[in-house]
Order: C-alpha cells, then structure tokens, then sequence
C-alpha cells in the first residue's frame, strides 16, 4: 500500500492544486455539457416522434363515443333495436320451405339453389321432371303455416327452363309479416 | 554525435533528465541525472562522463554545466524542521508559512524573516522546513548566471524517507516506526506509526558514532527503528537486532539518493 509521503519543496512551499488537476476538471466539466445538450436533443427527438406516432395511429382505430352524450345514447339504442330485429329473423321457415316443398311433390325434384336474405326475399331454383311438379312445389309453399299464419306471400313460379331431361323452375316468395 | 555539453542545442540540454545535487555545508556532489523514462533512448549513453563528483558548491556546479536542469537535495545541516500541533486552528498552508516564520523569527531572531520555507503534508500532520543557509534568490541568481533550470529544492529526508519505505517495507507495516536520517552528528528523527508520519525532529549526537545513536533510543519508546546516512565514524555492530541499518553510514556524503532500478528479469530469478 503506498502511503501519503510528504513531499516538501522551497520552490514550491505552497501546495497547490497543479494544471493537471484544472485540466482534468475542464474536460470532466466539458464531457458533461456535450452529454447534456445530447440528452436534451435527444428527448427532443423523442418528443417529436410520439407526436408523429400519436398522429398516425389516430385514424386507425376508432373512437369511441364520450360517455354522458344524449344523442349518441340514442343512436346506441336504434342500433340495438336493429340487431335485435335481425336476430329474430325466421331463419328455420326459409329451412323449412325447401323441404315441404319437395315432400309435396310426386317424382323426381332436385333442389338446385337456395338464397335468403335479410329482405325476407326467397329464392328456390330446382329441377323437375315436368310442369306440374313445380306448381305443386309452389303450392306447398303456399300451404306453409306458421302459427295459423302463412309464411309466404306472393308466391309464383318465376322461370322455367325446358329441356330434354327435365325442366328448371324457380320459385320466388316474399316472407310474409314485418317489412325489412 | 554528441559533443560537450557546452555543444550540443539547448533544447536537448533541457529535455535531458536534470542532475540531482546533494547540497551540504561541506560541498556539492553531483548524483548524475535522475533515474527515470527517457524519451530518447539514444541519449543515456551518450551522457556526461561524470556520474557523481564533488564541487565547491552550487555556483562551481552551475559553471560546469551550463544550460542543463537540476533538483537539489538539501542537508540536514542546512535546515530546521517545524512540526506544527495537530490542534492548531490553521486553515491553508499560507496560514501555515506565516505561522511558523513567526515561531522561527522567536528563536531564531531577525534573520528568520527572510528564509525560505516549505509547508508539507503527511497522514494528516503538517510541517514546515525552514532554509536557513541560504535563500533562494541566491540560488536563483547562480543558476540563471549558467543558463540552469533549477526544477526542485527538497529536505533529504524525504527522499530518504521514501528509500527507506522501499528498502525496508517493514517500516511501513510496524505500529511503530523509526527512521534516523544520519548526517554526521545531526540526526532527522521520523516516527511512523502504521507508515503514517507521526512525528518529525533533529536531534544532535554528541558524537558521531554508532553508540551515540543507539543511545539516543534509550530513553525513546520501543519502534522497529532504520537508520540511513552517512558521517559516521565506525561501523554499526554485526547482531543488532534494535536498530537496523540500511547501507553503510560511513562517508562524506549519501551513498545513494534513489533506490536502484531493479534488473527487468528478477521475476525469473528462483
């Protein structure tokens, strides 16, 4: 371990802290400054970038409605009222069709196609042997009940289709009840 | 290359490691350049032929190599050293300086206002040596007459200080420790207590011999003591466990002011 040795000197009788001392406290204060004025350019940067970020991400998703406003509170209960009448949409009468449908008819009936929508429109493309399998399928669509009221109105044979095995029809109803 | 000293440019004269001069009441005697890194490998065997001669004194020195640099080590002889009280309410060392010159101006009457002094430091403990041969001014005046650079003027017992801590690394481990820096019969008595400087006065021998030393530890408290000088009159006795000396102590001047570089393959020594 090297012990403090004193070190008297006559040209020097006054100890004092040397240049080497002053220089070695200019650079540290010096280091300092440059590390400084980087830090603050660099939160700078920081700052700009989230505000760009902040910006760009704004569109993307969407805002959701301040609490406590009386209109947007109402627009929320329109759409409710919507969704809860699409839910009670009778989805299985248009299932149901398709089969009494085919169960009417004698001889051979192929169903093709089937569309529903929301509209309440239905579409039935089939194939058929002769004329009169398509206006008994039509028929029964006619006769089909729900709860003593029936399901279709205006109810017809939209095209038919000739050819030498057999013939294509469609079949177009509208659901009867409630407009969409 | 390398002509007289007188020839060469001063520039080099300059950057050439300084001489390191023992300075006594009786002579001056040149220990050649200090031990150190050289920039220039080259130049340290093409020094000045004379390693360590003897002159008259600083100024005899100063004309025989003009323009060369020079740290001067000083006698006890020349000195008187101040320990200044831990207690003492004195802030720097200019508070020091004043202190002590006005303590030496007491004993020592007038003349004390105009030498030179040093403060130093040690482990907590301030000192002030005192130059009472002469004064700056007139080594000053020497030195700048040749073209000299004088870069230090020093007490030698802190180099001798320093060589002892090397030589004798005990002295630095003991609780208590002595160092008897020997001028003839002027002795610098330093205590370390753990290698810290604890106490530092001159004591005078009534005779320069080996007895005369040891009897001064007599009446001491009991320290792992080394002592380093010269001035003696015989040498010390073979199984002396008390007092511990380090070189001999016989001779006009300090066999060494430095410890010699130890050779670069000790390591592999076995």
């Amino acid at each position: 371990m090297k012990h403090r040795l004193p070190r008297p000197d006559f040209l020097q009788p006054e100890a004092r802290p040397g240049v080497l001392a002053w220089a070695w406290c200019a650079t540290g204060l010096l280091v300092l400054a440059v590390a400084g004025l980087d830090a603050r350019s660099a939160w700078v940067d920081q700052q700009a970038s989230a505000r760009q970020w902040a910006v760009a991400a704004r569109p993307a998703s969407p805002q959701p409605p301040a609490s406590g406003d009386r209109i947007a509170a109402e627009k929320r209960a329109q759409e409710a009222r919507r969704w809860l009448q699409r839910l009670a949409h009778p989805w299985a009468d248009a299932w149901l069709a398709g089969e009494l449908a085919g169960q009417a008819v004698q001889g051979r009936l192929a169903w093709l196609n089937l569309e529903h929508d929301l509209t309440g429109q239905l579409r039935l493309a089939g194939w058929a042997d002769d004329a009169a399998s398509a206006q008994a399928a039509a028929a029964a669509l006619r006769r089909q009940m729900n709860d003593g009221v029936p399901s279709w109105a205006a109810v017809r044979v939209a095209s038919v289709e000739r050819s030498n095995e057999g013939q294509r029809f469609e079949i177009v109803a509208q659901r009867a009840g409630a407009a969409p | 290359m390398w002509l007289a000293t007188t020839e060469r440019p001063a520039w080099t004269n300059r950057l050439a490691a300084p001489h390191v001069l023992w300075m006594s009441p009786g002579g001056l005697r040149d220990f050649g350049p200090a031990p150190g890194w050289r920039p220039l490998a080259g130049a340290r065997g093409a020094q000045a032929p004379a390693a360590s001669d003897w002159h008259t004194n600083f100024d005899a020195w100063c004309q025989a190599h003009a323009g060369r640099s020079c740290k001067l080590v000083l006698s006890a002889w020349l000195l008187h050293e101040l320990m200044l009280d831990k207690n003492l309410p004195l802030t720097d060392d200019t508070a020091r300086l004043a202190y002590a010159r006005n303590l030496l101006r007491h004993y020592h009457g007038e003349p004390a206002v105009h030498w030179p002094l040093a403060a130093w430091q040690a482990a907590g403990r301030h000192g002030v040596s005192a130059l009472h041969a002469t004064t700056l001014g007139a080594l000053q005046t020497s030195a700048h007459r040749a073209g000299v650079l004088l870069r230090s003027v020093r007490p030698w017992w802190s180099l001798a200080l320093a060589v002892a801590l090397q030589q004798a690394p005990r002295l630095a481990r003991a609780d208590l420790g002595r160092l008897l820096v020997v001028d003839g019969t002027l002795v610098t008595q330093i205590d370390l207590a753990r290698g810290q400087l604890t106490r530092l006065q001159q004591r005078q021998l009534p005779e320069p011999t080996q007895a005369a030393l040891r009897a001064t530890q007599q009446e001491q408290a009991e320290a792992y003591t080394c002592a380093l000088g010269h001035g003696m009159q015989d040498e010390p006795p073979a199984n002396d466990d008390s007092l511990r000396c380090l070189g001999s102590m016989q001779g006009r001047s300090p066999a060494a002011l430095w410890c010699a570089p130890e050779p670069a393959n000790r390591a592999f020594n076995a």
